[in-house]
This record gives C-alpha cells, sequence and structure tokens, in this order.
C-alpha cells in the first residue's frame, strides 16, 4: 500500500491545526466560564450585602416604630425618636423639632442625648433660622458645615454653640406636609453616605407620622381627661390619680392621701344674678385660686358644675389635709374678681383622707363628699373633716328614707293622744294627736326620729293628710261621749306651702261632719315666719272654721305681729317657761305672756306640766289651760278614751286647787 | 458593553458562517474572545470584531451591525419569549421598550447601559424613534427593529433623516410597517 507521504503529511498538519483550534476554543469556554463564576459570585454578595443592609436599614425603623407605638403616651416620645435616628446612622446627636406655623417657629420637641437637651431652648424663632425655615418650607434637606463660606451663619453658630462640626437638617414629612426637622449633629465632623441620610430620612418621615400619632393621641386624651371650660382634670382623671396616689409605695409605708371636696355655696345665685357667662367665668376663676393654692404635685379637678376636688398626695398627717381645707374655705372669703367685676362667694369643704388599706378612690370621694355636704348644712363657708358615725346617721337616714315610704301604706303608723286639761276644772278639753311609727325592726318610733326625713323627702305631705284623717274620725268616735271635745294636729311646714292641705281638712269635715271650731291645728312659729306663703294657707283654714294654734310660743321670734296678722286662736306656751314658773322671774315671764295673750283674746295652753306645784302656778299666772306628763303621757286611742269616763284623770281638779 | 452582546454576535456568526468563522475572527484580531453574558467589555473589541468581520464578509461596518441585529433578534425572541407573545406586530411591541424591555434587561444585566427612545409618531402613522447614545449604534437598533418585523412577519421599511454617524447631534428612525 502506497502511502501519500505529501498528503499524510498535510492532513497531519490539519489535523494539529484542528486540534490547536479545538484547544483554543476550549481553553476560551473555561476562561468564559471562570469569568461567569466569578461575576455570579461577585453578583450574589452583592445582592447578600445589598440585603442585609436593607434588611438592618428596616429594622431601625421598626424598631422604632414598635418601640415608639409602646411609648405614644410618653412625655419622652421624641427623645426616643431622636435616639433611635442617631443610633441607625451612628451620629453623636439628633433633635427634633416641631414646627409651629401660627407662632412661626420651631419647639424643641427631643434630643438625643437627653442629659444634652439643656444646652438647647425651648422654641427657635423662624426669622432667626432662614435655613430651617427653608427645609421647612421645601421639604428639602441641608447640610451646614462651618468650614464652608456660603454656610448660613445662624445655622453655624447654633452648631458651634452644640460643639458640632456638621449639621444635616431633614424635613419630617407626613402626607405631604413637612411638621418639623431632625436635625443631626456630627462632633467629630464625619459626613454619612446618601445611603445613610436616605435611612436618616425614611425614619425621619416615619417618626414625624408617629409624632402627630402621638400629639393627636395627646389632644384626644386631654380631651378625654379635661373639663373643656376650665382646663382642669375632669372626674375620670381624677380616679385616675387617686388610684395611683393610693397603689404607690408598700406597706407598712403606705402613702397618706387626701381629698378634699369643695362645692360653692349658693352657685345658682351667681348664674341666676349674673348670667351663666358670668357664672362660667367665675369658675374659670375659682379654678385659678384653688390651683394658686396647691403645691405642684397635687390635683386640682372639676368633679362636676361647681364642684370641685383637690388631691393632695403623700400626706405628712391627716392633719395636713385639715389645714388645707381650712386653706380654701379661708381663700374664698375674698371677693373673686370676674369680668371686671367683684363677686362675693364662699365654699363649703369637706375633706377625708386614707391609705391604701383604709379607703378607696371611691370611698374617698363619698367621704369627702359627704363631709362637704355636713359643713354645707351647718351654715356654710367652713370645713369639715369627714367622720364615720355622722356616715352611720346617714346611712340610717337612707334607710329610713326608704322605709318611711311605705310606712303608710303598710298601716305601721300611729296616733297617741295627750289630753289638753282645764287647770280650773280638771276636764279635758281636747287631745293632741301626736304620731309614732310602730317600725318593723325598731319598734315604736317618736316624730323625732322620723319627723325630719319625712320633711326632707317629701313624704310628709302623705304621713299629713293621714294623721288628719285619722285624728278626726277619732274626735268623731269621741264626741259621742263628749260633743264638746276637740283635737289638735300638727301641721309641718312642707304641709302649710303645699296649699292642698285646704282641700284636704275641707273634704274631712264634710266627710265627717265634724264641727270646724273641734278641729285646732297647730303649727310653729317659726314655719309662719319662714314661708310668706303660709298666711294665705292660714286664712282659707280659718275661712273653713278650724281654729290655730301657736306651738311652743316663746321660742321663736315671740311676735306680737304674727299672731294679729294670722288671727292665731291658741298659745302654746312652750314648757321652758313652765319649768322655770317657780322662779320669780319665770313666774313674772309667764305672767306677762298670759296678760299679752288675753289682751288678744287667746287661749293659753302650758306645755310641759310634769308637778302639781307646776300646775298652781301655772293656773295663778292666769293660764286656763295645761298640758303634761302630770296629767296623762301621750297614749294609744283606746287608753286615751279611758281618760274621758268619769275619774279617768289620776289627778283631779281638785288636788291642784289649793 | 455588556457580554450578551458579544455572545450573541459569536452565535450569529457561528450559526451564519460556522464555527471556524468565528474562530478565525478571534484569531485575525488577537482578542482572546472568552465572552460570557454576565460580563462586561470595552466597546474598542466589539468594533474591532465588527471592523475585521466587515472585511472578512465583503460588507460595511453598518451592515454588519444592522445584519447582526437582525439576526440575533429571534434569539432573544428564544430566550426572553414574555416580551413578545402579548403582542401581535411590531408596533406595540416597539412601544414597550422604553418602559418595560430595557428595565428588564437593566435587572438581568446589572449596570447595562440600555438606551432610552424618545417615541412619537408622524402624521402618516410612522413611529419616529429619537436615538442618542455614545455608542452611536444607530444600526444596531435598525436590524433589531428590522427583525421584529421579520418576527412578526411583517414589511418594513426605515429611513434616518437625523443620524449621528452624519454629524447630527441624535438619530431619528422612522419606521413605517405594514
Amino acid at each position: 500500500m502506497v502511502r501519500n507521504g505529501t498528503a499524510n503529511g498535510t492532513a497531519a498538519r490539519s489535523q494539529a491545526a484542528e486540534i490547536d483550534r479545538l484547544k483554543r476554543r476550549l481553553d476560551r469556554e473555561r476562561l468564559a466560564r471562570r469569568e461567569a463564576e466569578a461575576i455570579a459570585e461577585r453578583t450574589t454578595r452583592g445582592l447578600y450585602d445589598e440585603v442585609a443592609a436593607r434588611t438592618r436599614e428596616l429594622e431601625c425603623i421598626v424598631d422604632m416604630g414598635r418601640e415608639l407605638a409602646q411609648s405614644l403616651d410618653d412625655r419622652g416620645f421624641a427623645d426616643l425618636i431622636a435616639s433611635h435616628i442617631a443610633r441607625a446612622v451612628g451620629f453623636d446627636e439628633c433633635g427634633i423639632f416641631a414646627w409651629d406655623k401660627i407662632q412661626d417657629t420651631v419647639v424643641t420637641a427631643g434630643y438625643h442625648p437627653a442629659a444634652r437637651r439643656s444646652a438647647l431652648i425651648d422654641v427657635y424663632p423662624l426669622d432667626d433660622y432662614p435655613e430651617t425655615r427653608r427645609v421647612l418650607m421645601s421639604g428639602q434637606r441641608s447640610i451646614t458645615d462651618p468650614a464652608d463660606p456660603t454656610a448660613d451663619s445662624s445655622e453655624v453658630s447654633f452648631l458651634l454653640g452644640m460643639g458640632g462640626k456638621l449639621m444635616i437638617q431633614l424635613p419630617m414629612n407626613v402626607g405631604g406636609r413637612t411638621i418639623g426637622t431632625v436635625e443631626l449633629i456630627s462632633l467629630s465632623g464625619q459626613m454619612l453616605s446618601d445611603r445613610q441620610i436616605d435611612l436618616a430620612q425614611s425614619m425621619a418621615s416615619e417618626a414625624g407620622v408617629m409624632l402627630e400619632n402621638a400629639r393627636l393621641y395627646a389632644e384626644v386624651r386631654h380631651q378625654a381627661f379635661h373639663d373643656h371650660l376650665t382646663g382642669l382634670p375632669n372626674r375620670a382623671l381624677l380616679g385616675d390619680r387617686m388610684e395611683h396616689a393610693l397603689a404607690r409605695g408598700r406597706a407598712p409605708k403606705l402613702p397618706l392621701v387626701g381629698l378634699v371636696f369643695v362645692d360653692v355655696d349658693d352657685f345658682k345665685v351667681i348664674n341666676d344674678s349674673h348670667g351663666h357667662e358670668v357664672g362660667d367665668r367665675a369658675l374659670i376663676a375659682i379654678s385659678q385660686r384653688l390651683q394658686q393654692l396647691v403645691r405642684s404635685g397635687d390635683t386640682v379637678a372639676r368633679f362636676s358644675g361647681d364642684e370641685f376636688a383637690i388631691l393632695i398626695e403623700d400626706l405628712e398627717s391627716p392633719e395636713d389635709a385639715h389645714l388645707a381645707a381650712r386653706r380654701v374655705v379661708r381663700a374664698f372669703q375674698k371677693p373673686l374678681t370676674v369680668a371686671g367685676r367683684e363677686i362675693t362667694m364662699s365654699v363649703s369643704v369637706g375633706v377625708d383622707v386614707g391609705n391604701a388599706l383604709s379607703t378607696t378612690p371611691e370611698d374617698l370621694v363619698r367621704n369627702a363628699d359627704f363631709a362637704m355636704y355636713i359643713a354645707k348644712a351647718s351654715g356654710k363657708s367652713q370645713h369639715e373633716v369627714y367622720q364615720a358615725s355622722a356616715r352611720a346617721a346617714a346611712d340610717d337616714g337612707a334607710k329610713m328614707r326608704s322605709d318611711l315610704r311605705g310606712a303608710v301604706r303598710r298601716g305601721e303608723l300611729r296616733l297617741h293622744y295627750q289630753p289638753i286639761i282645764e287647770l280650773r276644772s280638771g276636764r279635758i278639753r281636747s287631745f293632741e294627736a301626736l304620731i309614732r311609727w310602730q317600725h318593723p325592726e325598731r319598734g315604736l318610733l317618736s316624730p323625732a326620729a322620723f319627723i325630719p326625713t319625712a320633711e326632707a323627702t317629701g313624704a310628709i305631705i302623705g304621713i299629713g293628710d293621714w294623721v288628719l284623717e285619722t285624728a278626726c274620725k277619732q274626735l268623731r268616735a269621741w264626741q259621742e261621749l263628749e260633743p264638746e271635745l276637740a283635737v289638735s294636729v300638727n301641721l309641718s311646714g312642707s304641709q302649710l306651702h303645699d296649699g292642698h292641705v285646704i282641700e284636704h281638712v275641707a273634704s274631712i269635715l264634710d266627710r265627717t261632719g265634724l264641727d270646724p271650731r273641734t278641729l285646732i291645728l297647730e303649727m310653729t312659729e317659726t314655719i309662719l315666719v319662714a314661708d310668706p306663703g303660709a298666711e294665705r294657707v292660714l286664712r282659707e283654714l280659718q275661712n273653713l272654721g278650724v281654729r290655730l294654734a301657736i306651738d311652743d310660743f316663746g321660742t321663736g321670734y315671740a311676735s306680737i305681729s304674727y299672731l294679729r296678722r294670722f288671727a292665731v286662736d291658741i298659745l302654746k306656751i312652750d314648757r321652758e317657761f313652765t319649768d322655770a314658773v317657780d322662779t320669780a322671774e319665770g313666774t313674772a315671764l309667764l305672767g306677762g305672756i298670759t296678760q299679752l295673750g288675753r289682751s288678744l283674746g287667746l287661749e293659753l295652753v302650758a306645755e310641759g306640766i310634769e308637778r302639781p306645784r307646776q300646775a298652781e302656778l301655772v293656773r295663778n299666772a292666769g293660764c286656763d289651760l295645761g298640758q303634761g306628763f302630770l296629767f296623762a303621757r301621750p297614749a294609744p286611742p283606746e287608753d286615751a278614751a279611758a281618760l274621758l269616763r268619769p275619774g279617768g284623770l289620776p289627778i283631779q281638779a281638785s288636788s291642784i286647787t289649793s | 458593553m455588556k457580554g450578551v452582546v458579544f455572545d450573541l454576535l459569536e452565535r450569529t456568526i457561528v450559526a451564519e458562517h460556522g464555527e471556524d468563522a468565528w474562530d478565525d475572527l478571534l484569531a485575525t484580531t488577537g482578542l482572546t474572545g472568552a465572552y460570557t453574558s454576565l460580563g462586561s467589555y470595552p466597546d474598542g473589541q466589539f468594533r474591532r470584531l465588527v471592523d475585521e468581520a466587515a472585511v472578512s464578509f465583503g460588507m460595511s461596518p453598518q451592515d454588519v451591525i444592522r445584519w447582526f441585529g437582525r439576526k440575533a433578534l429571534p434569539m432573544l425572541a428564544a430566550s426572553y419569549p414574555e416580551f413578545f407573545t402579548p403582542h401581535t406586530s411590531t408596533r406595540p411591541f416597539l412601544l414597550t421598550l422604553n418602559d418595560i424591555i430595557h428595565p428588564e434587561v437593566r435587572k438581568v444585566y446589572p449596570g447595562a447601559d440600555v438606551p432610552w427612545f424618545d417615541i412619537s409618531a408622524t402624521a402618516d402613522g410612522a413611529l419616529v424613534m429619537g436615538y442618542q447614545s455614545q455608542r452611536r449604534l444607530c444600526s444596531f437598533a435598525e436590524g433589531l427593529i428590522t427583525g421584529a418585523a421579520d418576527y412578526f412577519a411583517e414589511d418594513v421599511a426605515i429611513d434616518q433623516p437625523r443620524c449621528m454617524l452624519r454629524g447630527d447631534s441624535a438619530c431619528a428612525l422612522v419606521v413605517r410597517l405594514g
């Protein structure tokens, strides 16, 4: 086989060239692969770094947001923002300034580090800081570098004043509005990267939203916990503060807390005579005067209407609260200047003191209010310290009120009768009907135990009606034996005031057919004097033919003029005079009264005769009629009826006729 | 210039003229030619390859670039069908260049310096695509546009009343389709 050497040589050369070509292609591919791998690695690492950096930034923002959300009502809210931003970008100091558009100022809201806050003033007028104004107006950041000759001089002097070398001012943008600035200060002069500035800007805007929310929250909270008119804490906030005041400290060092309850006396008069607008201004003036009286840690609250309360924390002793109460009363003894005029007013003040073991906020309020009520009832313009015994009595009163409401319906009321005797003959002229309450738990109660309550609650009207009706019916029955017998019934002020008694008496007379002259209505002088309208009611009653008697005469006004004006028929001379009748002076006094009565043509009854000697002296002084234990105690109708029988009276007229 | 362009050029030349042609081109230019689509390479290498190809293929360099663009487009369509399938004709496809395609290119090839076309229409419905780039690759754009028309099976005529290669400050590609 012949080989073509040349051909072989050519093939070999071309094969070698081919191999060479393929080798180069392989090298190229290998190179390309390595480069691609290197690029991929770089890209991955870059992406990772980017993601990590972004994550850190987001964490900065989220951390700040989370912490801010938890301290929405904290005073250090803006300090917190400042510290977060400073830490996020690694700057030394950071200030938060809120823009007050109305005042054209920025207000220092927060600073980091908080200890450096004192280097700042509270308010910076924007007229002095044109660069800050530009940031606020344009929403664009600004960098102040003292080395830059074009830097704004006021910003530079502010920065140098803070000991800083570089300042970056960022606008806090909230929904397209700028609400303030974040100012980052570097003490070393380090600059931030664009990336860091962007982060600070993001945080500033985020913080701006939170700051705005915090402001709104504070506003809403303030509205919810303060009185609109006076700006004082309201009842809800007072309750909260009392809760906290009591909760502080640990046994045995529990803080002593006092509540001073202040009620303006007759505030209604101020409103009525000066108008509500002056009334409102007076309330503001009152609130101011109260605030001047307390220490800064104490709370003056508007409790309601014209009621205020002062919470005093950390009392040294209860006496301090009592002194405070006295100070309040005194402070209002000077007139108040309201709308250019002087208004005289007074306050009634109640105070209660306790610690967490002895009281609760509710009890403090209840007790101080109660003490205030006592102060008011005992003459206004004074203070009263709460006493548990007074409360017990009042609680009794509350139970009494509720019991009394059903007493008539349940038939628990009784009438007892005490005779009025002709001192000369010993004959029974009339009976005074006296009410008793057969209380289911407390037994038989005298009128003193429940009539004041009945008066206060208005139950007296129904009770009075029942008494009249019952006494008249009883009299009608007794008149079967003693046609001339009379009965006297006590009228209360409320009954006289409420003209309804006229119809009621008329109706009873009509139904029973009683001779009106045998019904005597008794009332005290005080009632007649106190109620100008009583005169008309009495005239109407007299027109019905009934007789009128003045009870307890001589203890009140003892005024002759009303004796004439009201055409009184009978005077019942107070037992005080009977008691004193065995002295010369007493005899003279009683003699004077009887002479006066006789000259006016009145029948005279001496009350409270207990001894035969008194009966004699009274009769000698010119008094024809007497009443008292000497003759008979008030007794149930069946026992009283026994007195009417011959020899029924234990003391006979003969025994007092010397 | 992004490696992806060199990669496309290699694939185009290999497809049209065989593997040896690319080897020869690299040999005559003295370039290593280890291009990866992720990398970036000097613009000058692209120019040298184009100039050398023009000599070996007997074409002008601009014709080479135009030809390259037209041949490269189907490869792009195969790699990135999501930019093509939403359209049935060339015109709406071209209108997505600035807002959709180029931003996506930037994502895949960080740092890619893609051109921005100032697109408007003439009264008779032609698209006017303003182009301005230091690379002055208006011919590449022409080629790609022609390739796109091929893809959508449309006729296209492209005029350049203004061209940076002729001294104008910017190029204006007037594209008539249909």
